[in-house]
């Protein structure tokens, strides 16, 4: 079911970079780092690119195997299987997040007479429909939709230039240099860590020799967009308004004047957030059908879906519940999903590949 | 609110017969459909009749304070 899709490195380049510009472009973990949070971003970037590179090692010394494939293979098939299920829950909870705080969101400052539920539905009738129709259709339409993202974005920085001011990234390390690590290794946990999911789509590489080149290009590109938006957010509105306001993105693009861009900053949260709780649904579906043993997914992308929306509400009870959760218990809870299994995998999948160059020897 | 839950669920499931006899492993399907939108169905019941268990994100803070703090 995995094998039959096939992505060039441009399609998996952008779908890497949409899954982590995702919700990240309206609130980035590394607010909390006031005027010094964009050296938290590339402490938190840097990050991202360790953890990227163990995950496209990963894929290369177990070329085209899924996640789940890696982990019955290195360790067994019962412990690997619970292991699998574990990340298909991690998939479904991240979905969930996703889907609860972009409909948050859209209520706070958008619909705020419509009820959440309807939003909710609303996104995942085309998430349903996407999964249905398979993965390169998903791909495909995010190629075009990515060009509308970045265009935008860099529009809306463009557009406020006027309006910053170079003096809200002073004093520099006021507060010390633990909220910046604090920050950094935040960005680190969400959205790069989350990267781990996309185990379940690399086999889909056309060359497979190109996947740390092109794994990497897409953490650059999109850790490039993120800094631009929160440097943008933090000249315009300053540390402390930054801070402490919900969506400091819409905040910021509110106050350029003459041009009403708040429905673009919603519609790149549409695009970037839909297209990563898309890819965070498909990645459990496949793994619950390889788990399983099933030839094809797509008679459970209904009942899941629907159970991705229920969960989105019983998740939290608000977006500043669901912020101050994230900011507590996120890094830690995604340790061993994001970390400590993948290194173990990637440790066993070298001793196989020694062990088979020593025999073949 | 029940009732259009359960009128739903209904439409879901007939919307899905024709995919899920044309699988492969029709029982194994059945199963997990079943399994998967009975966990969907008790969890959006249980919200609307605001009985809700403890959400998972509390369960996992309450875990890690435990362990770690």
């Amino acid at each position: 079911m995995i094998k039959n899709q096939q992505l060039s490195s441009y399609q998996l380049c952008l779908a890497i970079v949409a899954f982590i510009f995702g919700s990240v472009a309206i609130f980035s973990p590394v607010l909390s780092a006031q005027q010094d949070a964009w050296l938290a971003h590339v402490i938190g970037w840097g990050g991202g690119f360790l953890l990227i590179s163990l995950y496209a090692g990963i894929a290369l010394l177990n070329p085209n195997m899924t996640l789940i494939d890696v982990l019955k293979s290195h360790f067994g098939e019962y412990l690997g299987s619970i292991i699998g299920l574990l990340y298909v829950w991690y998939g479904l909870h991240i979905a969930s997040l996703i889907l609860h705080s972009f409909s948050e969101f859209m209520v706070s400052v958008n619909y705020t007479e419509t009820p959440t539920v309807f939003i909710v539905i609303s996104v995942l009738i085309p998430i349903f429909y996407g999964l249905r129709k398979g993965l390169e259709v998903c791909i495909r339409v995010n190629q075009m939709s990515m060009i509308f993202l970045v265009a935008t974005l860099l529009l809306t920085i463009l557009l406020s230039i006027p309006l910053f001011d170079l003096g809200h990234l002073l004093p520099f390390l006021e507060f010390g240099f633990k909220p910046i690590l604090k920050g950094g290794l935040h960005l680190t946990a969400f959205p790069f860590g989350e990267t781990v999911l996309l185990l379940m789509i690399f086999p889909c590489l056309k060359k497979q020799k190109d996947l740390l080149k092109i794994s990497n290009l897409a953490v650059f590109i999109a850790g490039l967009l993120l800094l631009l938006n929160l440097l943008k957010d933090l000249l315009i509105l300053g540390p402390d308004i930054m801070s402490r306001h919900l969506f400091p993105t819409y905040m910021s693009v509110s106050m350029i004047p003459q041009a009403v861009l708040e429905p673009i900053v919603s519609a790149n949260l549409l695009i970037s957030s839909g297209f990563q709780a898309l890819l965070c649904i498909f990645a459990a579906l496949v793994g619950i059908a390889q788990i399983f043993g099933l030839d094809d997914y797509k008679p459970l992308v209904l009942p899941v879906v629907a159970f991705v929306a229920s969960l989105s509400f019983w998740v939290h009870e608000s977006y500043p519940e669901a912020f101050t959760w994230s900011v507590k218990y996120w890094t830690i809870y995604s340790i061993p999903f994001q970390l400590i299994i993948p290194v173990i995998l990637f440790g066993l999948s070298l001793i196989k590949k020694n062990k088979k160059w020593t025999v073949n020897t | 609110m029940i009732i259009g839950l359960t009128i739903g669920y209904i439409l879901m499931m007939i919307f899905d017969i024709p995919l899920i006899i044309k699988s492969n492993k029709i029982k194994k399907v059945i199963i997990l459909y079943l399994t998967i939108s009975l966990l969907g169905f008790t969890l959006s019941l249980l919200q609307i009749l605001d009985k809700q268990p403890l959400s998972p994100s509390n369960l996992i803070a309450k875990i890690i304070d435990t362990f770690v703090k």
